[in-house]
């Protein structure tokens, strides 16, 4: 049955009492056997520490597993001690060839140990070089190494075996790059005879899957390990079991897959879909003689084989007279199959709304058949749904308002066939009537303003003309006096009169002194007004008291001094 | 320069504008042959012709809209009349047909009835566009200058009386005319063109579906960014479709 594995390929790592070895069961082993790595440490005092190097070429399906055992010996009366632990670990070889387990750096307590590097010899199962037959290993197929993107390929996983097998525990792989879907694990293995390599074997398929490759280019199934109980034979007379002769477990794995995934080709009319088989579209209508208001149903099937899963509906544009309700959708595998598919059924509730002849879309599916190689688009058929009117039509409930219902029924007004007036559709907003409107509103608004102004201007600049006068016509006034105290005075009196007419503007014939002076006191706030006072206050008195000539000609030259004075500051 | 010479450089300057407007009729023309042969999509083709060269007229929204209703173009429709009607808000036989076009949207959303004097209000404001609203105002205006002018030679009490009637005439026309430019600037109308689209919570496709509208129905827009436009229907609710799915109302 099994061989003696011990090769006893170790590296030793002198020591006198206490020793550290490296070995592997097996150094020339079939692709997808397992070898085990032991680390021994014989009399030591504390448990040693590995750490596995990086191996690229083997896959740690289990490990460390330790173990630990104390022998005590009598010998002449002298008893000697000895300990072992182990620790072990399973490799699977991830390639055929010549492989090597780097060296090992050993930590016991604090001494530090490096193993040898070991070469494991790994041939092609079935090789004829190799002369050597595997009695059990798995093997993973698959039917189709090129499929297209999201079409099946299904995987199979058999145990070929020449010797019993108590148990199998597989460790299955994810499938990255693949949608999946398992079609058969069965409970218990069912064995049949089959040749492998020109050699006879018991072969059970353990598991079928199918894959439906997400993307295209290279995708790699990684191997699928699984540990396997194998009966041994009885050897010695006292491998006696209640349970029948023991068994040994292995640790196996598949063969690595490499599958070329092709792009699906592109479509001329660019109607491509994630869809990939061999599907078949048909479309049902509960009743196509319907009143208004009444609903109806619609369903397409779509059934075939391939991913049901991307099997959907593209947007479907119902009529606009039809009122529409969320589809409910069913699926439906197939059972007991190789080939995934099934079927899926969308089904709506349909409410045509106006009556008359409504026609539901023809609805195509598109799909890339991998057999033919080429894209399909299969289509159902248009359903013409013949619409009697409902004279209870609750037109209110789809709510149209009163005036809209009036509507129904009618047609447009005919075209306008008029010549259009054509407009510059970046025309500003302000246009040049507008403008022109602006300027003219404008114009009249300030006419009267403009006109009162002028106006003003030119009273003012007049009564400018007056002010200037005012002096001079005083000055003149006082100028025609004679020698006559009381023509002085008149005079005065005249001529300070036509100064403040002259300087105000005004033709007022008379003024009194009071008058006088709260004027003359407005524009000078000095003795002015107080000299001018008197000199009128003398004026009056002169018919009553009589003044000399002399001093009536000092007040004449006096007041002609003090209007000069005023006139400076009376601006 | 002379009065022949005058003339005749008048005619080379306006000349360029007459054949323009020659070229545009002559598809004008074609497009209405097109229509009365039962050819609507080549009416459209035409119509379409001299809107892309940035000429319109309320006529030309109001064929092309019916060239659209034969077409079974209902959003096309909409999009058509509605134009017509922001051109010449009184057009009778387009706001009769954009009735008749939007029985044939789903997404129909009516606003509730306004109080009466907000129903006559924006009843008057929509009467005229805001250009029509701009010269209205200042052509009151302008009556009103007038009669201040008057006023200032001519003392007549009916002439004081009608300048306070003007007055208050000019600042209710003053009123229209600012709530019509304002509502053309700041609202921007569209159509959604496609026959159905989802509106996303943000300008992306991979952001949540937050409702679905359908062809014909009229909707504010709110902002544009890349090319996603921001819509708010009717009933307040807002949310990005892609530019392609919507027509704007210019």
């Amino acid at each position: 049955m099994i061989r003696a594995f011990i090769l006893g390929i170790m590296s030793t790592l002198i020591w006198a009492d206490d020793s550290v070895n490296v070995t592997v069961d097996r150094s020339d082993i079939i692709e997808g056997d397992s070898i085990t790595l032991t680390v021994t440490a014989s009399n030591v005092k504390s448990d040693p520490e590995v750490q596995l190097p990086d191996m690229p070429d083997f896959k740690v399906v289990s490990g460390p597993n330790q173990s630990s055992s104390t022998n005590v010996q009598f010998l002449n009366g002298k008893m000697t001690k000895s300990s072992t632990t182990t620790l072990s670990w399973s490799l699977i070889p991830k390639r055929t060839g010549q492989l090597t387990i780097p060296a090992l750096k050993i930590q016991v307590g604090k001494k530090s140990y490096l193993s040898t590097p070991i070469t494991i010899s790994v041939s092609k199962r079935g090789s004829s070089q190799t002369g050597k037959v595997s009695q059990f290993f798995i093997e993973a197929e698959v039917d189709n190494n090129t499929p297209y993107r999201g079409e099946q390929t299904t995987l199979t996983y058999t145990l070929y075996t020449k010797v019993d097998v108590t148990s199998f525990d597989e460790d299955v792989p994810s499938f990255k790059g693949f949608w999946t879907e398992e079609l058969f694990a069965p409970k218990n293995l069912k064995l049949r005879e089959e040749r492998k390599n020109g050699v006879q074997y018991y072969a059970a398929t353990i598991k079928k899957i199918a894959l439906f490759p997400t993307q295209s280019g290279k995708i790699i199934i990684e191997p699928m390990s699984a540990v396997i109980g194998i009966r041994e034979k009885q050897q010695r007379w006292n491998d006696f079991s209640l349970f029948g002769p023991p068994s040994k477990k292995y640790t196996i794995s598949t063969n690595k897959l490499t599958i070329d995934v092709r792009p699906l080709p592109n479509r001329r009319n660019g109607k491509i879909s994630a869809i990939v088989g061999n599907w078949n579209i048909r479309s049902e209508v509960s009743t196509i003689n319907v009143k208004q208001d009444e609903a109806i149903t619609f369903k397409v099937i779509i059934n075939g084989t391939g991913n049901l899963q991307t099997v959907g509906m593209s947007e479907i544009y119902f009529p606009n007279e039809i009122e529409v309700f969320d589809p409910e959708v069913q699926t439906k595998e197939n059972p007991l199959r190789d080939k995934i598919g099934g079927e899926k059924k969308f089904e709506w509730v349909l409410i045509p709304r106006f009556a008359g002849d409504i026609y539901i879309p023809k609805i195509e599916l598109n799909y890339f058949d991998p057999k033919q190689g080429k894209w399909v688009t299969k289509s159902t058929p248009r359903h013409k749904l013949k619409v009697a009117p409902n004279e209870k039509a609750a037109l209110y409930s789809i709510g149209l308002s009163k005036e809209e219902v009036a509507l129904v029924g009618q047609d447009i007004r005919f075209i306008d066939e008029s010549q259009p007036k054509w407009r510059d559709r970046n025309r500003a907003l302000i246009t040049g009537t507008a403008l022109t409107l602006l300027l003219l509103s404008g114009i009249v608004f300030a006419f009267p303003h403009a006109q009162n102004f002028t106006r003003q201007q030119m009273e003012k600049s007049s009564g400018g003309w007056q002010a200037r006068r005012a002096l001079n016509s005083a000055l003149g006034i006082l100028d025609s006096a004679n020698n006559s105290p009381e023509e002085i005075y008149t005079q005065i009196y005249k001529a300070v009169i036509s100064y403040i007419n002259y300087k105000n503007g005004t033709k007022k014939l008379g003024y009194s002194t009071g008058e006088i002076k709260e004027i003359i006191k407005i524009h000078d706030r000095g003795e002015i007004y107080k000299e001018m006072e008197q000199i009128l206050t003398r004026g009056e008195a002169v018919r009553f008291s009589p003044i000399s000539s002399q001093d009536a000609q000092n007040d004449l030259q006096k007041i002609k001094d003090l209007l000069k004075k005023v006139d400076h500051v009376w601006s | 320069m002379s009065g022949p010479r005058k003339i005749s450089l008048l005619f080379f300057i306006a000349l360029p504008l007459f054949a323009v407007e020659e070229g545009i009729s002559q598809f004008y023309n074609n497009g209405m042959d097109a229509y009365k042969n039962g050819q609507y999509d080549l009416a459209i083709q035409e119509f379409e012709f001299i809107l892309s060269k940035n000429w319109d007229s309320p006529e030309l929204y109001y064929n092309l809209g019916n060239a659209f209703f034969r077409s079974g173009n209902t959003a096309g429709a909409v999009w058509a009349f509605e134009s017509c009607l922001k051109l010449s808000p009184t057009h009778s036989d387009a706001q009769y047909n954009l009735k008749l076009a939007n029985l044939k949207v789903i997404d129909r959303m009516d606003l509730p009835e306004p109080p009466l004097y907000l129903k006559w209000y924006l009843g008057m404001k929509e009467q005229f566009t805001p250009s029509a609203w701009i010269n209205i105002t200042l052509f009151i205006f302008l009556l009103f200058s007038l009669l201040v002018t008057v006023n200032r030679f001519v003392f007549f009490s009916i002439v004081q009386n009608l300048r306070g009637v003007i007055l208050t005439i000019f600042f209710i026309s003053l009123l229209l005319t600012t709530h019509s430019i304002w509502t053309d600037n700041s609202l921007n109308l569209g159509v959604i063109y496609s026959q159905k689209a989802e509106v996303r919570s943000e300008p992306n496709t991979f952001s949540t579906r937050l409702f679905e509208v359908h062809e014909g129905l009229k909707v504010s827009i709110n902002q544009l960014e890349n090319n996603w436009v921001e819509i708010e229907l009717l009933d307040g609710k807002t949310g990005w479709i892609s530019n392609e799915q919507i027509r704007l109302i210019h």
